[in-house]
């Protein structure tokens, strides 16, 4: 029991939450805005949009995770390639491009899932819309740790570009950084995290925005102790969440990300309410 | 002449096709301090950037040391060259010690951390000739716009780059700043940098340049060079009157030898 079903869950919540908030924590980087979430790139929606199709036209089960990844990328590519310019990503048409993105997806799968067939399966879409870790193996932790470990020696990697971007690309450039190269790699760590972490548990949010926030405020100002910080913390918060998820109320299982929501956004509300002074 | 570090050969400045400012040649020797000066709207600060290579050059050719600068790889680029723009951006969480260090980067392997002895000791000459040194723990984010300006030119000093360039580098200074910074720009020169200014106060030019570019606005098309050459040859009666289109006073004070320029209302 143990073995097979809660530690796997349990580690599926902690990886889960660690990628999620690498993840905000390299795109805050890149963006230079603590308001940067991994959902704005268009990931997420992407992702969800892969797998509404996936859904609505009877791929089974077992390749969701796959088209979710391959959602979340290809969406995420897209809103990219049209922020390039010729010094580098621009930060403003990346989260402008995010947003329209994912305005075009969510619209899309409303659509879906209003003329979808089988009502279990509109069912199954919204419950992956939710996000959960529960009924996860490790045959499912397995990749994502991998993918986690490679991003977390990718974040330290890029610790340094991070705080030459944090003076501005233009900057950045002035003092040797081949800025869209910099881009481009925290970029695409951001995405892969992310896009993993929500094929295995579908839209978990708030985790990439509450996580690295409190890294960045209660640890200091070295990049690299808040990459270890972030993860560390995204971890816990997810663990955490899913416990309370599973156990609040005896015989009914809370959705994690609706649970994550309702408890992380006042949390995040009292701690902006903290650093009245500071200019976010 | 050959010997210049900075060589910029018919640049033509400006924003998406658009020229702003046509300069036709722009020398830089070690040990010259030159000053880009002119109206408001000549195109001072967009060509200083376009040498600092944060914007595109329309056309033209930018050479240092002979090689050219649009093409060398960034990191070469920063080795030779430090730009200290006229607006700043604040990084949100840093302390001014960490980012004056950062002026240590283009020394350095881009992933890298290692801070070794001789980084720190320029750090600490750097934010000694800015009198910056007791800032070094404060947050960039909380310094008063003069003091922000300083750690600025700190880290740009930090990068111990042949050729400096500093876009309006006396905005926020007070008296005493400003002069100590004059005084910084002449140590300089000794040490054989060469520094490109853009500067508006005619009395700072006359004081520290070795030579001035002065730019014109032209009803026709992009402003270009009106006269280059040192301060008291080109900031004359008639040409100040011909490009600034007012009237200035020049007066000579014979105890410190400081010349004096002052603008006359309009007619």
């Amino acid at each position: 029991m143990l073995w097979q079903i809660r530690l796997p869950r349990a580690a599926a919540a902690a990886v889960v939450g660690a990628a999620l908030s690498l993840s905000g924590y390299l795109l805050q980087s890149l963006c230079r805005n603590y308001l940067a979430d991994p959902y704005l790139t268009g990931v997420s929606s992407g992702a969800a949009l892969a797998v509404a199709i996936a859904l609505a036209t009877n791929v089974p089960f077992f390749m969701l995770p796959f088209a979710a990844l391959a959602g979340g990328l290809s969406a995420s590519l897209i809103v990219a390639i049209m922020s390039r310019t010729a010094s580098g990503l621009s930060v403003t048409r990346l989260l402008l491009g995010g947003v329209a993105i994912s305005a075009i997806c969510s619209s899309i799968i409303t659509l879906i899932m209003t003329n979808l067939a089988s009502v279990g399966r509109v069912q199954g879409l919204f419950y992956w819309l939710t996000g959960s870790v529960s009924g996860k193996g490790w045959a499912e932790v397995q990749p994502l740790s991998y993918y986690v470990a490679a991003g977390f020696i990718c974040a330290l990697v890029l610790s340094k570009p991070m705080r030459l971007l944090s003076l501005g690309s233009a900057s950045a450039a002035s003092l040797g950084l081949n800025v869209p190269v910099a881009q481009w790699s925290i970029l695409l760590a951001a995405v892969v995290l992310c896009g993993s972490a929500v094929s295995l548990s579908g839209l978990v949010g708030f985790v990439g925005l509450v996580a690295p926030y409190i890294a960045r405020t209660a640890f200091g100002t070295d990049e690299r102790i808040h990459i270890v910080a972030a993860t560390g913390i995204g971890a816990v918060l997810v663990l955490v969440s899913d416990l309370a998820a599973r156990t609040i109320l005896p015989g009914t299982e809370l959705p994690l990300g609706t649970l994550l929501a309702l408890v992380g956004a006042p949390f995040f509300l009292w701690l902006i309410l903290q650093h009245k002074d500071e200019a976010i | 002449m050959s010997e210049a570090l900075l060589v910029a050969t018919d640049l033509k400045v400006g924003w998406s096709k658009h020229t702003v400012a046509t300069l036709a040649e722009l020398r830089v020797a070690p040990g010259e301090i030159v000053v880009i000066a002119g109206p408001n709207g000549a195109g001072k600060s967009t060509a200083i950037k376009t040498i600092a290579r944060h914007t595109p050059a329309l056309a033209g050719k930018v050479t240092i040391s002979g090689a050219d600068a649009f093409t060398m790889p960034q990191r070469v680029f920063a080795q030779q060259l430090a730009y200290v723009p006229q607006i700043i951006e604040a990084p949100k969480a840093m302390l001014v010690e960490d980012l004056v260090l950062l002026g240590r980067s283009p020394h350095k392997d881009w992933w890298s951390w290692e801070v070794l002895g001789s980084d720190s000791s320029a750090a600490e000459l750097a934010m000694t000739q800015t009198e910056t040194l007791s800032l070094r723990k404060r947050l960039v984010s909380e310094l008063s716009g003069g003091e922000r300006q300083r750690v600025m030119i700190a880290m740009a000093l930090a990068q111990q780059t042949p050729l400096l360039l500093l876009d309006e580098p006396t905005a926020h200074l007070d008296f005493k700043h400003q002069m100590q910074l004059l005084q910084l720009l002449s140590s300089l020169r000794d040490q054989r940098l060469g520094v490109l200014l853009v500067l508006h106060d005619l009395n700072l030019i006359d004081r520290i340049a070795d030579k001035v570019v002065l730019l014109q606005n032209s009803e026709q098309g992009p402003s270009d060079i009106a006269a280059s050459g040192p301060p008291s040859s080109v900031l004359t009666r008639e040409t100040l009157k011909r490009v600034y289109e007012v009237a200035v006073v020049i007066t000579r004070d014979d105890a410190t030898g400081i010349t004096t320029y002052t603008p006359l209302p309009a007619e």
